[in-house]
């Protein structure tokens, strides 16, 4: 089935190892890279201003949708993203398939709104998060159209048995569905390999501008406190862009894998593995202008086992495997069954969704006991049928970083169906069901006029519904930032100067080689040391309180080092990183009783709170301040919604 | 680990500028991985260099490590 590819001629290529210490494969090994770093020596920071009716920081998925659809309601828009949007943020290199509530595909499958909302809140909880039913009922109530204007942008998405002809065309009548995670299963496969170029075609087209390469560091605020624009630096030229704008979205993704190793990039294909964008930035932003982050106590380092991309969701219900992959052991045993096929038309169809996610969670912790226990264990796709395997080789080819796996499959010559793949325990990753408190799905904070969408909001972010949450709550929060917009004559900053003159003052003490010599990946390592030591096993009290104060002790002695533009936005991002594991300890020590499935081991007879009370954090005078918020029932939309 | 082909790469740009970790910078005319140990493998300079001069592969130890044929 596979094809094997020449073997590339090693001699005439340039190779790069990722880590050095692990050896060259070349002739000409590249291991010169601190010769060649130019290291610019500060010569002056410029500064640049820029006006805009929505402020957008971040051009990830729920970014680009924010203003797309701010544009459409009449607003001039500009985007501040860090890389570049066309291949940043978790989506860059693909996505294969997306969350949406499609009534007339659900009702066909006998599913309602009313079951996916009550899927969703239940998810919500399970993975952390959220759990506002205000959310999950808007999702389930837009989220179908939502995500079929990604096929007017020319997204393919998949379909099944194509039934009918129209011009020229088989006309699609089903969309092709794999269950994740849900007990109702939500997600469309779609060929989204290029969804962020697709986005970023589209916002240009709308007339948006996008500042690429510029690392937003603050939020502007009027005499209010109210969100008025952002400040960031550039991340390739010592430039200081600030934007005037009457209302602010963070867009930011919610995710701070960074903080262990595992999570940090890298080659192991887990999805915790994450691009530069996970440092907590959106977290560090809100918290500094005074909006409260959720949940950031339930942050937990869990063990992970690997197989290429998917962490947890090798053969079971989850990933594009699904259904067709099972786990055996060294002797061909079934550890793990392959979930076969459930055909739709039976009574136990739904009941049988809900048994295979239990089987799932249950499995994967099992899995990762037998792992530590020293047995090996293998995935294969030896009982998969032909269909099964050609959907698979497909979604491999759209999301994301398993497109790298695909090639190295064929390069191997592997034959997909014959192989085995070793899995193994990888490392300790972080589960983040923290985010930024929307008040309602109106998606404003409680910073007047800024907003929070995407992974970034508690209760979609690492609760999914993910890309399709970024999609339907990006849209959300374009529209509602523009429509306030309309309400406000201009701009009202009141510190951007001082704004300004902080961060100059920060560079130059970054730049500046006397004043420090510790490098951003030294500093993110000693991080990630601390992280782990805490979050990975059992902490009490006590123990959490030492490590705070270790952190502070690291925090105010680092000198951090950089020599150029780059290294500058690296070591904003670890410093980040400091504030969000400080957030964490906070949290902890001010969450003194259980929470739903969160259990504190030291307390006799827990008591769990129930979900709706979270532990929030936010900066008050310049200090961490915690707090509880209530948001079980969240209040209803202050803004009508415009025609959808 | 990241393989450029210095003899196809144009020094076109492309990868410079969609890298979404910076890795790449522009020198005597080639691509050249600057900050290669930053990259996070999504492949995207693979699929997007117009001349197919970039290949993202596994790299050693897990690229052996993962793959087993049965038997
Ligand atoms: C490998 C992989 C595969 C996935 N596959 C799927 C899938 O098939 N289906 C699915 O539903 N979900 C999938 N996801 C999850 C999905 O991609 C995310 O949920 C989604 O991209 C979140 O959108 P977002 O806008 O919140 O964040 P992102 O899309 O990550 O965008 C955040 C953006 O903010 C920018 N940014 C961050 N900080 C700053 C700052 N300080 N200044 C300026 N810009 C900043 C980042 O560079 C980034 O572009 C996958 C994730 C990964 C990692
Ligand atoms: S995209 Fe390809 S051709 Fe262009 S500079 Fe990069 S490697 Fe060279
Ligand atoms: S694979 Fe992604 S992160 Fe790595 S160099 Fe290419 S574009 Fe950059």
């Amino acid at each position: 089935m596979l094809t094997r590819m020449p073997d590339p001629p090693f001699s005439k290529y340039q190779i790069y190892l990722r880590d050095e210490a692990e050896g060259s494969l070349t002739e000409n090994p590249t291991s010169t890279y601190d010769e060649e770093k130019e290291m610019v020596h500060m010569t002056s920071i410029t500064t640049k201003e820029y006006q805009a009716d929505v402020a957008i920081i971040g051009g990830g998925l729920s970014g680009l949708s924010a203003a797309i659809e701010a544009s459409r309601q009449g607003a001039e828009v500009l985007v501040v993203e860090k890389g570049n949007t066309l291949r940043s943020g978790l989506a860059g290199s693909g996505i294969d398939h997306i969350q949406a509530h499609i009534p007339e595909f659900h009702d066909r499958i006998g599913y309602t709104t009313e079951d996916l909302v009550n899927d969703q809140y239940e998810f919500g909880g399970n993975i952390g998060g959220l759990r506002s039913n205000t959310l999950a009922r808007y999702f389930a109530e837009h989220s179908g159209e939502d995500i079929r204007e990604l096929e007017r942008y020319g997204i393919q998405f998949r379909f099944e048995n194509p039934c009918g002809q129209s011009i020229g065309h088989l006309k699609p009548c089903g969309y092709k569905i794999v269950p994740q995670f849900h007990y109702v299963p939500t997600s469309y496969n779609f060929a989204g390999r290029d969804i962020k170029r697709v986005l970023t075609k589209e916002v240009l087209k709308v007339g948006v501008r996008i500042l690429n390469r510029v690392q937003v560091r603050s939020i502007l605020v009027d005499e209010q406190g109210a969100a008025a624009g952002v400040v960031g630096m550039g991340t390739r030229s010592f430039e200081i862009v600030t934007v005037q704008a009457k209302t602010t979205i963070l867009a930011t993704q919610g995710g701070i894998a960074r903080i262990s190793k595992a999570g940090a990039g890298g080659t192991s294909f887990e999805n915790f593995a994450a691009p530069s964008a996970s440092t907590g930035a959106g977290k560090v932003l809100a918290a500094h202008v005074g909006a409260r982050v959720l949940n950031m106590e339930l942050t937990g380092l869990i063990d992970t086992y690997a197989l290429m991309d998917y962490s947890f969701s090798v053969g079971l219900p989850s990933g594009s495997w699904w259904p067709a992959g099972r786990i055996v052991d060294e002797n061909g045993e079934v550890v793990v069954p392959r979930n076969t096929d459930i055909p739709e038309e039976t009574p136990q169809y739904k009941q049988r969704y809900r048994q295979l996610v239990e089987d799932y969670y249950s499995g994967r912790g099992r899995i990762a006991e037998l792992l530590a226990q020293g047995r090996r264990l293998y995935f294969d796709l030896q009982e998969a049928s032909e269909e099964e395997l050609e959907n698979i080789w497909w979604a491999l080819g759209h999301e994301g970083k398993t497109n790298v796996l695909k090639h190295h499959l064929i390069k191997q010559g592997v034959d997909f169906k014959e192989a085995r793949f070793p899995l193994r325990l990888g490392g300790k990753g972080a589960l983040v069901p923290a985010g930024i408190w929307v008040k309602d799905d109106t998606t404003e904070t409680d910073v007047l006029n800024l907003y929070a969408t995407g992974d970034e909001i508690a209760g979609t972010g690492s609760g999914l519904p993910v890309a399709g949450g970024a999609i339907v709550f990006g849209k959300r929060s374009g529209e509602q930032a523009a429509l306030r917009a309309r309400e406000i004559p201009s701009p009202t900053a009141t510190n951007t100067a001082q704004v300004v003159e902080g961060l100059m003052r920060q560079t130059e003490a970054l730049l500046d080689d006397k004043n420090g010599s510790v490098t951003w990946k030294q500093a993110e390592e000693s991080l990630q040391n601390l992280a782990e030591h805490t979050l990975g096993r059992p902490y009490t009290q006590v123990s959490i309180e030492d490590d705070l104060s270790l952190l502070s002790q690291a925090t105010s002695s680092m000198r951090l080092q950089a020599g150029n533009p780059h290294e500058l936005s690296r070591c904003f991002e670890v410093s980040d990183l400091y504030q969000i594991l400080g957030f964490i300890y906070h949290a902890i020590l001010a969450r003194t009783s259980s929470l739903g499935p969160y259990i504190r081991a030291d307390e006799a007879d827990y008591v769990a709170l129930p979900w709706g009370v979270a532990t929030t954090i936010s900066i008050k005078d310049g200090k961490p301040s915690t707090g509880t918020v209530s948001f079980h029932e969240a209040s209803s939309s202050k803004y009508p919604t415009i025609h959808r | 680990m990241i393989i450029i082909d210095k003899h196809t790469c144009t020094g076109c740009g492309t990868c410079v500028e969609v890298c979404p970790e910076d890795v790449y910078v522009l020198k005597d005319g080639n691509a050249f991985a600057l900050y290669a140990t930053e990259c996070w493998v999504c492949g995207s300079c693979m699929f997007d260099c117009p001349v197919q001069a970039i290949e993202i592969d596994l790299e050693p130890p897990h690229a052996v490590r993962f793959i087993r044929k049965a038997g």
